[in-house]
């Protein structure tokens, strides 16, 4: 089979090879023909005889200059000379004679006009094909390492190892040389030198010291790196096959946190770098793909990912200038490489479930707490249903993926070429997403000074979506909808069935479908650069980079299902958004060695421009018609809304590193940014930063220390920005509006903002000291970081009087500022590296603490909820007070007496006023940590992901609608403990209808959000060789998965990862200040994957 | 590296041209919105700018959140609604300082028009557009921002007592915007002043009908001018006696339309009743949506501001069949229990709806709001009448109104007992018009008639309704104004907050 393999996979650069072997021949031969032409003027006919027997040809050469006028010129040192040969020939032209003399040998010859012949070696000679067999193992523990890629240097010919580690190769000679490498290990070059068996032990390069990691504008050896830095690897994305990229991230590195606002498919992740560092501006990090930026992470398709590099502190961030304040994330896809064309393909089936049930008061126990509350009775006759609303809502999701990709390349071009499909289910009915992606990676020499380049990726994504984090979302709903009514109207059957005391309250059934809600985006992204090296050491590079996207979310209430779609009698709404984003970097790169000190230069100049175009239209009255759901169809038409902004960068960069004897390092980058977003007066910021290591484990005094392999210290400052606010912020914006006059709509300008021609850059100076050793033959490596970030000049939506009349009652300033301390732990352990065994751990451990320093006196409300008319801010933000805190009134419990809750009267009034509100709870965990424990045996890996998060609060406002006995809606079964009669000791209080005291926002709901969650556990097998042959493939995994398979958590609703504000449509301020709130938040689910992976 | 230093000698000098060009380049500039820049320019910008200042009357204050604190928080309505807290609160007097609605639309909306009044009367003085000035537009223009602002801070002060007097709204500089709340007078004050501007500047018609029912007029600022008076703490009936006149004996023709009914059938806004009103078109963008919180249970959900049984029995007990049925529709058959008029939800209950405005037209209604009309104008004069002795005046006053919906003279041995009859008959006139509330104040009697009511509600046991259950009206004079909004002293730490308030 391999050899079978050797042979395929040789055909396409073996053609080529041959192909340019008869190019050169062709050449020769016209070069010779014009040559003869000339000659034969003088000598071509001259005939020769010559008869000799076992004479060296150099003596045969001599005899033919006696016996004519032609000279032979040859190389003295040929051998072949020496050649001894028998010839006879009796009045031959030249040409046969020679043809004659030097058939079968390795030199042939030239006539010139002067009758001179020159000999000359041919010019090819052919290769000499032999086979290398061998077996790949890893030096510190002798285990065959499989899937090693190997190549002949120089040649597109190339092979992998099996299951066992063994390889067979074809090679052209002697002086081939191997090249083998495989990531996390040394690369070696072995040079064959006839020998037919090789055997190779890799050095596993535990530390990753030499691993090339990308930074900005360019890459870095790691050993260097002077910054807080965290590199993903393939390595580690493969133990965790991901439906998306988030789930990559999360958990596998320190400082960073990944957020799910939703368990929704289409809700993706929002990522956290050591904390938020901003109030009202955004906080997400910057996302890098292959040098162009991009918000749409979530259409990445995760297998095409090579690697994560997320730049945490401000020394490494700040050439990013703007918008690094919240940490870059750089994301790098597969490339090509010189290797034999290897064809992935892998595909797997996901099966989700909702992990937990609420028990909820099934019809008796709800005509209970209606006779309590005094409604007027349903015919129980009519309204005979007992439905579990989470048993019709909730399903078993089924998700299929599927991926292939060939990756190749020779010596001059490189190439990768994916493309996947993914169809995912949600757990609650309808709710689904369907993903394509497409990408290649192509890279080609021009010359040896010329490089070329691009990558490209297109998506095209569409979704069904469902409404939730709303009290009259679908998770609020399943929670809420009353029992003993069915999915349809027994009367209307065109109908959904009603609370029939609500009539407006929808069953959940109802909310998934009602109104249709589709999502379809197309992105292209990419990119295309080319790099001259100019000198040696001077490298000047230009890339061109573009994202297109555009999106079209289309939602349709039908005008006879629902109460609202009648009252509206249909209502459709349709909004379009194009994107556009371009950019031109333009870098020159030096780097020289004098002696023992090395430095490298970057500068360039970067100019980008994002811009977006959206229409918004909608319209209601369909005559009761579901024919055409489009707006057109209509009666009513609203005013469309178009929105249209640019957001245009330029900046200048520089960097400097510098390293002695590979011991002492310093970088220093500093970033000119200029962003109109800004009056021209204020429009740039400088971003300077420097950072140095000292690598200790290099001096001469540590030379003894033999138990540690590497250590390494170091400490960097730097500032960096961000102009995150929303388009055109220091303008004061007029928009359109209307009025009528004299019968007729006439247009009108409305104030929308302040105008701040002042507004600059927000800036976060960050201080990070951090340590990196390995020890134990580099068994153990621990990374540790302390980091301190303050922002300051805080793009701060400032709340200003609601007397200025602004709306929204908030003008952008720069105001105040804001701290985030911290410390990251990592260390990553080869536990147990002998025999068939292997064990290896890594964990991860973060400590943020954030407060508020200074918000000019002011105090901001965030995290609204609208339980039933009153609107509640859950959160608060103060000045001393970190971010995420929940505001309400403290409860003592329920009265005995009366079976009200008791509010504590902080005041002291005598009475329970807004004065009594009080901080009441802390979003903000001690610490979150990420443990992954990796184990193979022989053909079998394991691998257990587990992550927790420690000493948090959540607000748990669904229980504000599930427990507040006061409506007529359905509850939670926790009420059947509630108050009834006088002396009752319970905690839940009396059921009292249109009375809110009892659901204010307080301590009743602030639960403990710890949880320990077992995220993933994956287990797969690898198909041993010896099937393999027999089925004529290189590679063959299957393995089952499971995500959220166990959490140990004391939170009492669905899921404790929530972030009711986290979603994607709320504003940047609830984002940053209202974590921690559960609002009929969909949960996360728990899955069930089986895969397979072959690679060919 | 001879060569390379021409390179890089290259690579500077491209990127040194493009240092100007970036400048440039980094001028966004919006496109989908205008500027304060460039949006206050020619005649016609002015001209947009002002129907921006009546644009507000678009907004949740005036479609109906003012209905909602006259009339439900009065003795006209229950809350209805399903028992959504706001609107209970607002009925029984328990409005927190946090709830939203005193923040985001009964303090912040009228300031949000008052803004848009002082940018454009800020901004006017730089235009140089001579359109502008043709028949002394600039002057009109004045006028009806001055109007504008006016109509607002009355809102305001009625609503809150004193309240800051924001005439710039042109920066958020704290020690600019952190105003201190005016007295009471101070407010009226300004009032007056920008009345008095309006009055002087605006013409009585502006030709056109349609034009001057939705616009603000000279008979406009008079009526405006003599509500005002009424209603402040250091009244003055002489002046508002005047100003009615004014009103009564404009060029512009202001009379009592014969037929009540027709002013609120839908087909009949424009007519010589109506001084100013909210103008909306049916279907379009322009339309109003808060007919539909009242109106059509066939929707399935429950309506807001329910007609109270005091309110009917009101019409009832007066024989006034032709207000009740223009104001009040009865239905049956209605898809929810409502507390008080139909505990069990039986559907033979009757329940009766605020039908002040009759065609909700999915949400996308064309009926339109009086702000002011001669109703209220004609027995504010009778009022007036009163209260400067002219018992007679008054009731020949009153009696044009009563006579209009076949309703005998009103009978009043005393001023006293004429204050009384006046109230009350303002009451039937203008129920559902964001009045009562007011009137009540004005007199002096809402603590006394909010306590002394007896409304109840009903919850239902076993297909019966339970025994009555009396809704407390938690009414003190402190209630009579709205508490300052918790979020507005929070962003302006010097507001003092209205007595009984928490603070």
């Amino acid at each position: 089979m391999k050899k079978k393999q050797d042979r395929d996979c040789s055909v396409h650069p073996g053609t080529f090879r041959k192909l340019l072997l008869i190019m050169k021949l062709t050449i020769l031969i016209t070069f010779l023909t014009v040559m003869q032409a000339f000659g034969s003027v003088y000598s071509q006919n001259t005939r020769l005889s010559l008869s000799v027997e076992d004479k060296p040809m150099r003596e045969v050469f001599k005899l033919i200059e006696k016996e004519s006028n032609f000279r032979f010129f040859y190389n003295d040192e040929f051998n072949e000379l020496n050649k001894r040969i028998n010839i006879d020939v009796n009045e031959e032209k030249i040409d046969d004679i020679l043809t004659a003399i030097l058939d079968n040998s390795e030199v042939t010859y030239k006539i010139l006009e002067n009758n001179v012949v020159v000999i000359t070696p041919l010019a090819e000679p052919l290769p000499q094909q032999g086979t290398v067999k061998g077996k790949v193992t890893d030096a510190s523990t002798g285990e065959p390492i499989a899937g090693v890629n190997i190549v002949v240097e120089g040649t597109a010919t190339g092979t992998m190892t099996g299951a066992d580690g063994s390889f067979t190769i074809n090679v052209p000679g002697p002086q081939s040389v191997l090249v083998f490498s495989f990531i996390g290990m040394t690369t070696q070059k072995v040079l064959t030198g006839g020998q037919q068996v090789i055997n190779v032990s890799l050095k596993s390069d535990l530390a990753l010291l030499e691993e090339v990691v990308v930074t900005g504008y360019g890459t870095q050896k790691k050993k260097d790196v002077t910054g807080a830095i965290a590199v993903i690897s393939a390595k580690e994305l493969d133990a965790r096959p991901a439906m998306q990229f988030g789930n990559a991230l999360e958990g596998k590195a320190a400082g960073i946190q990944v957020i799910r606002s939703s368990g929704q498919p289409q809700a993706g992740f929002s990522i956290k770098i050591r904390g938020t560092s901003s109030i009202t501006s955004g906080s997400d990090p910057l996302y890098i793909v292959d040098g162009v930026q991009t918000y749409n992470v979530s259409e990445i398709n995760p297998a095409d990912i090579e690697s994560f590099t997320v730049l945490k502190d401000a020394s490494s961030a700040a050439i990013y200038g703007s918008s690094g304040a919240n940490g870059v994330v750089l994301i790098t896809t597969k490339r090509g490489r010189n290797q034999k064309t290897q064809v992935n393909f892998s595909t797997s089936m996901m099966t989700s479930q909702a992990w937990k049930r609420l028990k909820v008061l099934n019809s008796s126990q709800f005509f209970d707490l209606a006779n309590d509350l005094g409604l007027a009775p349903v015919d129980k006759n009519y309204y005979d249903a007992n439905t579990n609303w989470q048993d019709e809502v909730f399903r078993t999701a089924l998700t299929q993926n599927y991926q292939m990709s060939v990756q190749g390349g020779n010596e001059k071009t490189d190439f990768y070429l994916s493309g996947s499909v993914v169809n995912q289910q949600g757990i609650v009915l309808n709710n689904s997403v369907k993903r394509a992606t497409f990408k290649v990676n192509l890279d080609h020499k021009v010359s040896d000074i010329f490089k070329v380049g691009t990558s490209i990726a297109y998506d095209k994504w569409s979704d069904v979506s469902v409404t939730e984090n709303d009290r009259n979302g679908v998770i609020t709903r399943l929670l809420t909808a009353v029992p003993f009514i069915g999915i349809w109207d027994k009367t209307y059957p065109d109908q959904y069935a009603v609370n029939p005391y609500i009539p407006d309250l929808e069953n959940p059934v109802s909310t998934v479908y009602q109104p249709d809600q589709i999502y379809e985006h197309n992105r292209f992204h990419g990119n295309a650069w080319a790099e001259l090296s100019i000198l040696k050491n001077l490298k000047f590079k230009s890339l061109l980079g573009l994202e297109h996207s555009n999106g079209i979310f289309t939602s349709f209430q039908n005008p006879t299902q629902t109460s609202y779609g009648r009252s509206m009698d249909g209502l459709a709404a349709e909004s379009h958004d194009d994107y556009n984003y371009w950019v031109s970097e333009n870098t020159l790169n030096y780097y020289q060695n004098f002696g023992d000190n090395s430095i490298s230069l970057l500068g360039g100049f970067i100019a980008s421009r994002e811009s977006d175009r959206g229409l918004y239209i909608s319209s209601h009255g369909f005559g009761g018609s579901t024919a055409i759901t489009t707006v057109t169809a209509g009666t009513v038409q609203s005013v469309p809304e178009v929105s249209i902004y640019d957001k245009s960068h330029a900046a200048f960069i520089g960097r400097l590193n510098y390293s002695y004897k590979d011991k002492y390092l310093f970088t220093s980058n500093f970033r000119a940014d200029g962003s109109g977003q800004f009056s021209s007066e204020n429009r740039w910021g400088y971003f300077p930063s420097f950072s140095a290591g000292w690598r200790i484990s290099k001096e001469s005094f540590f030379e003894n220390v033999k138990a540690i392999n590497d250590l390494k210290i170091r400490a960097g400052w730097g500032l960096v920005g961000n102009d995150r606010a929303n388009p055109y912020a220091w303008y004061g914006l007029v928009n359109p509006a209307l009025y009528i006059t004299g019968g007729s709509i006439v247009n009108a300008y409305v104030p929308g903002t302040l105008e701040n021609s002042a507004l600059k850059w927000e800036k976060t100076g960050q201080f990070n000291i951090g340590v990196d050793i390995s020890f134990l033959d580099s068994r153990i490596t621990v990374n540790a970081d302390y980091y301190q970030k303050k922002t300051s000049d805080l793009l701060l939506y400032v709340p200003i009087p609601a007397s200025v009349g602004i709306p929204g009652n908030v003008a952008l300033q720069n105001a105040g500022s804001l701290e985030n301390k911290g410390f990251e732990f990592q260390i990553s352990s080869r536990n147990f590296v002998r025999g068939d065994f292997t064990w290896n751990t890594d964990f991860n451990i973060n400590f943020n603490k954030n407060k508020v320093l200074d918000i000019v006196g002011t105090v901001i409300h965030s995290g609204a909820i609208n339980p039933a008319g009153t609107t509640y801010n859950l959160s608060i933000v103060k000045e001393g007070q970190p971010l995420g805190l929940f505001y309400g009134y403290i409860s003592d419990g329920v009265d005995p007496a009366t079976g009200m809750i008791k509010y504590r009267d902080l005041d002291t009034s005598g009475d329970i006023s807004d004065a009594d509100k009080t901080i009441i709870g802390n979003a903000n965990p001690d610490f979150t940590y990420g443990l992954t424990n990796s184990f193979a045996y022989k053909n079998f890996t394991l691998d257990l992901f587990l992550q927790g998060v420690q000493g948090n609060d959540i607000f748990d406002a669904t229980r504000i609608l599930s427990e507040s006995m006061r409506l007529a809606m359905n509850q939670s079964a926790t009420v059947l403990e509630r108050w009834k009669n006088p002396g009752d000791i319970t905690s839940m209080p009396r059921a009292l209808k249109d009375d809110v005291t009892n659901s204010e926002p307080s301590t009743r709901y602030i639960e403990n959000g710890s949880y320990l969650r077992v995220k993933s556990l994956t287990l797969a097998y690898n198909l041993p060789k010896t099937i393999l042959q027999r089925i004529k493939i290189a590679r063959l995994q299957v393995y089952v998965t499971t995500e959220n398979l166990l959490t140990f958590t004391k939170y009492s609703g669905f899921d404790p990862e929530v972030s009711a504000f986290n979603a994607s449509n709320q504003d940047n301020t609830s984002k940053n200040t209202a974590p921690g709130v559960d609002y009929g938040t969909y949960p996360q689910s728990r899955d069930v994957i089986i895969g397979l992976n072959v690679t060919f | 590296m001879k060569k390379s230093s021409k390179y890089i000698f290259y690579t500077l000098i491209l990127f040194s041209t493009f240092l100007p060009a970036c400048q440039k380049f980094l001028s966004d500039a919006p496109q989908s919105s205008l500027t304060s820049g460039n949006a206050y320019n020619s005649a016609s910008d002015i001209e947009n700018a002002l129907a921006g200042c009546y644009n507000i009357f678009y907004t949740d204050y005036y479609q109906w959140e003012n209905v909602m604190i006259s009339d439900n928080r009065s003795d006209n309505a229950y809350p209805g609604g399903g028992g959504e807290d706001t609107f209970v609160n607002i009925d029984q007097f328990n409005v927190p300082p946090s709830n939203s609605h005193d923040y985001g639309f009964w303090w912040g909306q009228p300031y949000e028009g008052i803004a848009r009044c002082n940018i454009l009367l800020d901004k006017i003085g730089a235009v140089t557009d001579p359109k502008l000035d043709l028949n002394d537009r600039r002057k009109e223009v004045i006028g009806e921002a001055s109007f504008l602002r006016a109509f607002h801070y009355y809102q305001l002060v009625k609503t809150f007592g004193g309240v800051p007097l924001e005439l710039q709204s042109n920066t958020a500089d704290p020690a600019v915007t952190r105003k201190a709340r005016s007295t009471e007078t101070e407010v009226y004050d300004q009032i007056v002043k920008d009345l008095q501007v309006a009055v002087d500047d605006l013409p009585d018609s502006f030709g056109e009908a349609s034009v001057d029912k939705v616009r603000a007029t000279k008979g406009a600022a008079n009526a405006l001018l003599a509500k005002i008076w009424a209603q402040r703490s250091d009244r003055d009936y002489a002046k508002v006696l005047a100003y009615c006149n004014a009103v009564i004996n404009s060029p512009a023709g202001y009379v009592l339309e014969p037929d009540y009914a027709n002013l609120f059938d839908g087909a009949n806004y424009i007519n010589n009743e109506a001084i100013l009103l909210i103008p909306f078109i049916e279907g379009s963008p322009a339309s109003n949506w808060g007919v539909e919180l009242y109106l059509a249970p066939e929707d399935g959900w429950q309506k807001y501001c329910v007609p109270s049984k005091d309110l009917v029995d009101a019409y009832k007990a007066e024989g006034d069949a032709i207000r009740l049925k223009s104001n009040v529709i009865f239905m049956n058959n209605i898809p929810w229990a409502d507390e008080t008029w139909s505990p069990c939800g039986n559907p033979e209950d009757t329940v009766p709806f605020n039908y002040k405005q009759k065609h909700p037209a999915g949400w996308a209604s064309g009926d339109n709001y009086y702000l002011l009309r001669m109703g209220d104008i004609v027995t504010l004069k009778a009022e007036a009448q009163n209260e400067l002795g002219d018992l007679d005046g008054a009731k020949t006053t009153l009696n044009l109104v009563r006579k209009r919906v076949n309703l005998s003279d009103v009978v009043a041995a005393t001023k006293e007992e004429m204050r009384t009859k006046i109230l009350h008959e303002r009451r039937l006139e203008l129920a559902f018009e964001a009045q009562r509330w007011d009137d009540l104040v004005r007199a002096g009697v809402a603590t006394d008639v909010m306590t002394a009511l007896t409304e109840y509600k009903y919850t239902c046991n076993d297909g019966t309704p339970s025994a009555p259950i009396p809704i407390i009206y938690n009414c003190t004079h402190d209630k009579w104004l709205m508490p300052i909004p918790q979020a507005e002293i929070d962003a302006n730490p010097n507001l003092v907050q209205n007595p009984g308030y928490g603070m």
